[in-house]
């Protein structure tokens, strides 16, 4: 393991001598994390239910079992914990793929594989160790914006609102379960991607159609759509999971020293 | 040190290495001819244990390609053809990186680097982007990767393709260096003739795939040339004298160059003695008698099939 983690070291010292992946990585945490939200926050506009009128039209929503008093909270709280962590997982999914389509296919590209695969790791070192880079900063740059992203949205809500309507069990779902299986899933199946991929470009562009059906899937059960209506978090990240654990076998099928070096 | 037997490399349609078996002393620099697209690069691959042979085997220090190939990986330096440093890290840090794959400790990997870094003069760039490197350093510097772990073979891929005349020349005095100081055994492949006739004890010639012609360049000249070539330089000469000398037996054809005359002799018979006497007990002054070698080139050539 001594090895998978020297490799780990490497890709993220290489990543970050890169102003341009840096970019990469920091716009996409930027828009998501913290331009999202607050566009959301300017969103919440709080109705008048002080006169009588507004008392009369009161009626009482529930949302998770948390009571919501008229049609604006709703939407606050909708987007607070439906809409933004389901659009933040662009992140863990989209730069998990920026980072390993650099540090895979571009290692190809750049033929630096050769000199990587002539070393005396073993297959399964060189599979973790080309994993871990892209995992990681996948996941703490997701999380980082997550939070970020929840004490932005908070305090719009306090401030327009009066009171926070965070649900701080989605969030932590959201962050400990769903951000590293989303990444997981990514990698997992960028690596099946850059066995085949010529080029950087190439394995950035296939492995990105992933963020697709992650996507659908989880608005399809934030909005009670076809089979996944009423799936909670916990089984989304389970099937994540389980994908991931798919690719994972299948890459580790593929991954092997004469095909990545007859592909170059 | 390497033995191949019969191995064969196919990749879709193109048989890269057919049928190819050589063997490599210890300690020798065994350079390892042959045009673009021969097979070279394809062989130390498959020496290396990168690439799996379609049939056939070798041995590595006595080490089976197929059986123990992360063993053979951690007792073998290669210089691969292109570079592959990290451009974006600096000197140090792909040394430090390749180090610890080799599985040596931060301290005895400091040590090793730094003595590295300074047989090769790189040390003051220690700090530098290889990306800033010119292809000369960075040769260099890939040859120091190859050395990190102390290889008991070293592999190098035309060390000196694509360098300026300085650079080329610096990196040969350098591989001279590390097979006379070091007694390493050095598998050189290049299609750099006067670089092989420079350093090589012994080679192989491959072409298409297939090896045609081994041993020591003598050897190989014996081998393939049933004639030679002796040059006679005399004052002055006429009709007379060159007659004199065809009419000796072995003699196959004598030809005129301003005042030397070549004379293609059977290689089977010995008549420096002979051209001489009939020179001089003709009257004639001898300045010079040399036998003229087959170039390397001649062999190479001819190897090839040109
Ligand atoms: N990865 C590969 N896939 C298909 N053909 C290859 C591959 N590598 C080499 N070849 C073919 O094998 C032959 C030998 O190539 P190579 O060993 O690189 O020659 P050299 O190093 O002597 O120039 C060439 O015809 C080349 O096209
Ligand atoms: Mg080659």
């Amino acid at each position: 393991m001594r090895k998978a983690l020297a490799i780990m070291r490497k890709d993220l010292k290489e990543v970050f001598s890169s102003r341009q992946l840096i970019i990469s990585i920091v716009v996409p945490a930027l828009v998501f994390g913290v331009i999202l939200p607050i566009v959301f926050g300017l969103s919440f506009t709080a109705e008048d239910n002080s006169t009588e009128i507004g008392i009369l039209n009161q009626t009482i929503y529930r949302y998770d079992g948390v009571v919501l008093r008229d049609s604006s909270e709703v939407i606050a709280y909708w987007m607070m914990n439906y809409m933004l962590p389901i659009l933040l997982m662009v992140l863990p999914c989209g730069i998990t793929c920026v980072v390993a389509a650099d540090s895979i296919a571009g290692e190809k590209e750049r033929k630096t594989l050769e000199a990587l695969l002539l070393m005396p790791v073993s297959n399964f070192e060189l599979f973790i160790g080309k994993m871990l880079a892209p995992f990681v900063i996948g996941v703490v740059i997701a999380s980082v914006s997550a939070i970020v992203s929840m004490a932005i949205s908070s305090y719009f809500s306090i401030s327009l609102l009066g009171k926070s309507f965070l649900n701080i069990s989605t969030w932590a779902i959201t962050i400990l379960l769903l951000i590293p299986t989303v990444a997981f899933m990514a990698i997992t199946f960028s690596v099946i991607v850059s066995v085949y991929a010529k080029g950087v470009r190439e394995a950035q562009q296939m492995s990105g159609a992933i963020i697709v059906p992650i996507v659908i899937i989880l608005i399809a059960s934030a909005t009670n759509m076809a089979v996944f209506a009423g799936v909670s978090r916990i089984l989304l990240a389970l099937l994540f999971l389980l994908t991931g654990l798919i690719f994972s076998y299948v890459s580790s099928k593929l991954m092997d020293r004469e095909k990545l070096i007859l592909r170059v | 040190m390497i033995e191949t037997f019969d191995l064969t490399k196919k990749f879709d349609g193109v048989t890269a290495v057919n049928e190819v078996s050589f063997k490599v002393f210890k300690g020798e620099i065994f350079g390892y001819l042959g045009p673009n697209g021969a097979g070279k690069t394809t062989t130390v691959r498959l020496l290396s244990c990168v690439l799996r042979p379609t049939s056939g085997t070798a041995t590595v220090c006595g080490y089976d390609i197929l059986e123990d190939a992360d063993k053979i990986r951690s007792i073998i330096g290669v210089l691969t053809e292109f570079p592959t440093l990290y451009e974006r890290l600096s000197a140090l840090d792909n040394l430090l990186f390749f180090a610890k794959l080799y599985g040596m400790n931060e301290n005895e990997a400091r040590r090793r680097i730094k003595e590295l870094l300074e047989f090769f003069g790189l040390w003051e760039r220690r700090r530098d982007k290889v990306g800033t490197f010119s292809k000369g350093m960075m040769k260099k510097l890939a040859i120091a990767r190859a050395l990190l772990h102390d290889p008991e073979v070293l592999f190098l891929d035309e060390p000196t393709s694509g360098l300026d005349p300085k650079s080329a020349k610096e990196i040969r005095e350098l591989i001279l260096k590390l097979s006379k100081a070091e007694k390493r055994t050095i598998f050189l492949c290049t299609h750099n003739l006067f670089e092989a006739e420079m350093l090589c004890n012994r080679i192989a010639v491959i072409n298409e795939g297939v090896i045609v012609g081994i041993g020591e360049k003598g050897e190989l000249e014996e081998k393939l040339f049933k004639s030679k070539v002796i040059e006679v330089k005399v004052s002055e000469l006429d009709e007379r004298l060159l007659e004199k000398i065809r009419e000796i037996t072995g003699v196959i054809n004598v030809k005129v160059k301003g005042n030397i005359i070549e004379i293609t002799v059977n290689k089977d018979f010995n008549l420096h003695h002979e051209i001489a006497e009939k020179v001089v007990l003709g009257g004639y002054k001898l300045k010079a008698l040399t036998e003229k070698r087959h170039s390397l080139e001649d062999i190479y050539m001819t190897l090839i099939g040109e």
